[in-house]
């Protein structure tokens, strides 16, 4: 589906029609999760927060603007629930929250990629891992979810030019870390 | 700096390369972007299962106005022809009263929660309410279906309303409507089943699973589609069917001829089409396996795979007994074993499902 198409939905949604939302829910319902599964490993809490997400779609519907990139809005939407709840848990327990971008994914999907992973994959995805959390987000937002940095930057809610700069410092960090990992070898 | 090589992978992945200069990057700088990028895009797949994906759309409509909600016609007709000139085909899929949608909920609400275990204690339990649960045999039957569920280490017979026969492996379910309406036969499959369709061209006949779904054209197949593992296939004995999976946005879709198996893997969404012996698996719907000279131990691992249990021989040495003939797998894998045993030293224990020395 491209960018018109999902304003379509969301416009002819706003104007009354349910199974647009629908056919969004259909095509969003995956990446969302997956989307969600990076700030939390309780796969629970992230369903409710896409059913709390839609559900508000349709209590607002009125309210809401035409005028909107729906993929960044559902993003945004969703990581700002999940996140909601992560802060609410912390400060229960009297602990600072630091929004945390989980790349590994859940243990069981781990395993399954490490066996199917070459040996260099498997050591980008280590790296990865030890990325800064903002660059992580960029990196995932632009290469696994696809999207544009204008996008991304209204998910990161920063600038265009520091999305690039994240993606950027992102990949120059990952690359130095293989070339080093790579020299130490041949010298070994 | 060399000019022909003056950037590097993180120019190319954040687009800071000028127009015009693309080429002016290594090979290995090249191949590095690509692997970071399968590197990103692998760390996050996670899906939702089709049903969990149905079940949570249900608990938004229900707390919503959707289901009681009245809207105008226009705007409703103008989103229509939209979607229409959008998707084509793939609207009608997602409307609300086809078959196909109506089968699709029913099958989410029915099974994702309910094991086979605890349908069937519903059954034996008969506390609940008999006013709209009718029990035969383990076919319950709720609002315009009837779900089949067969218990572990049994299988399953049963004919369906149009005269097609289905055979069910132990711990599979099968739902169907009471009767067929509309232009289209539609089943929902999960677990394993032998089909012999009867023949019916303007009633095409659909197998929906969960990762796929077979339209028949009169024909003998086996469907094997288990929800926990990611073990997918069909094979076509007789006749032709059409196998797709995938929704309706990344579609595969393919024919068989006879003898083919077709297999999908869940995760990658890759199908694979190789031939197979098609005589196993007609035995398997006639429920028999014939033996030569086979050693105890095999026959009760094949005996294991076809009730789809695992059988633990504890360590005993079985080669030493051998069968010829034809088994008889129409019973309980317990009267299976134990007719099997009779003539030996062993005995089968039911209940930690393994084999045993008889006591003396």
């Amino acid at each position: 589906m491209s960018k018109e198409t999902y304003r379509d939905l969301w416009t002819s949604f706003i104007n009354g029609d349910d199974s647009a939302m629908k056919l969004l829910y259909t095509e969003f319902a995956d990446v969302l999760y997956s989307f969600g599964l990076r700030f939390t490993t309780d796969s629970e809490l992230v369903k409710d927060a896409i059913q709390d997400l839609f559900v508000d779609l349709f209590k607002y519907r009125r309210t809401l603007a035409i005028e909107v990139n729906v993929k960044s809005y559902l993003f945004t939407s969703l990581k700002r629930k999940i996140c909601l709840v992560l802060k609410k848990e912390a400060a229960e327990i009297n602990q600072h929250f630091e929004i945390p971008f989980l790349l590994s994914g859940s243990t069981e999907e781990q395993i399954i990629n490490d066996e199917r992973q070459s040996e260099l994959l498997g050591k980008l995805s280590r790296q990865l891992e030890l990325l800064p959390s903002r660059q992580k987000e960029a990196l995932y937002l632009r290469f696994n979810s696809e999207l544009d940095y204008e996008e991304i930057s209204a998910i990161m809610n920063v600038s265009l030019e520091t999305c690039r700069t994240l993606v950027y410092r992102g990949i120059k960090q990952l690359r130095e870390r293989m070339v080093v990992s790579h020299i130490y070898k041949i010298m070994a | 700096m060399d000019s022909k090589n003056r950037y590097r992978a993180e120019d190319l992945l954040s687009g800071r390369i000028p127009q015009g200069e693309e080429d002016h990057i290594s090979d290995s700088e090249r191949e590095l972007a690509d692997e970071i990028k399968i590197a990103v895009k692998s760390a996050g797949q996670e899906k939702l299962e089709s049903l969990e994906t149905a079940a949570l759309w249900e608990k938004i409509a229900e707390s919503t106005t959707l289901k009681t909600k009245r809207f105008s016609l226009i705007p409703y007709l103008k989103a229509a022809a939209v979607l229409l000139v959008a998707f084509g085909i793939g609207f009608w899929q997602y409307s609300k009263n086809t078959p196909t949608h109506k089968l699709m909920e029913f099958a989410a609400q029915n099974l994702s929660r309910k094991s086979p275990d605890q349908i069937i204690e519903v059954r034996k339990g008969k506390t609940g309410k008999v006013t709209d649960i009718y029990l035969d045999d383990d076919i319950i039957t709720t609002n315009d279906y009837n779900t089949v569920v067969v218990g572990e280490g049994r299988r399953s017979a049963i004919s369906l309303p149009d005269g097609t026969k289905v055979w069910l492996n132990s711990g599979s379910k099968l739902i169907y409507p009471i009767a067929f309406q509309g232009d289209t036969r539609e089943v929902y499959l999960e677990g394993e089943g032998y089909f012999d369709v009867s023949h019916d061209k303007q009633h095409p006949f659909f197998v929906r699973a969960k990762h796929m779904e077979i339209r028949v054209l009169g024909t003998e197949f086996y469907v094997s589609s288990n929800t926990e593992s990611d073990q997918n296939y069909a094979v076509l004995v007789q006749g032709s069917i059409a196998f797709s999976t995938g929704n309706w946005l990344n579609r595969v879709e393919k024919k068989l001829v006879p003898g083919q198996q077709i297999s999908i893997d869940a995760k990658s969404n890759n199908v694979h089409v190789s031939q197979v012996k098609t005589t196993e698996f007609e035995a398997w719907k006639a429920g028999y396996v014939d033996m030569q000279s086979e050693p105890l131990d095999e026959i009760i691992q094949r005996i294991a795979r076809y009730y789809h249990i695992e059988i633990s021989t504890g360590g005993l040495d079985l080669s030493g007994e051998r069968f010829s003939g034809r088994l008889d797998l129409q019973r309980s894998v317990a009267d299976v074993i134990q007719t099997l045993c009779l003539g030996t030293p062993y005995t089968y224990n039911d209940r930690e499902r393994r084999l045993e020395l008889k006591k003396r």
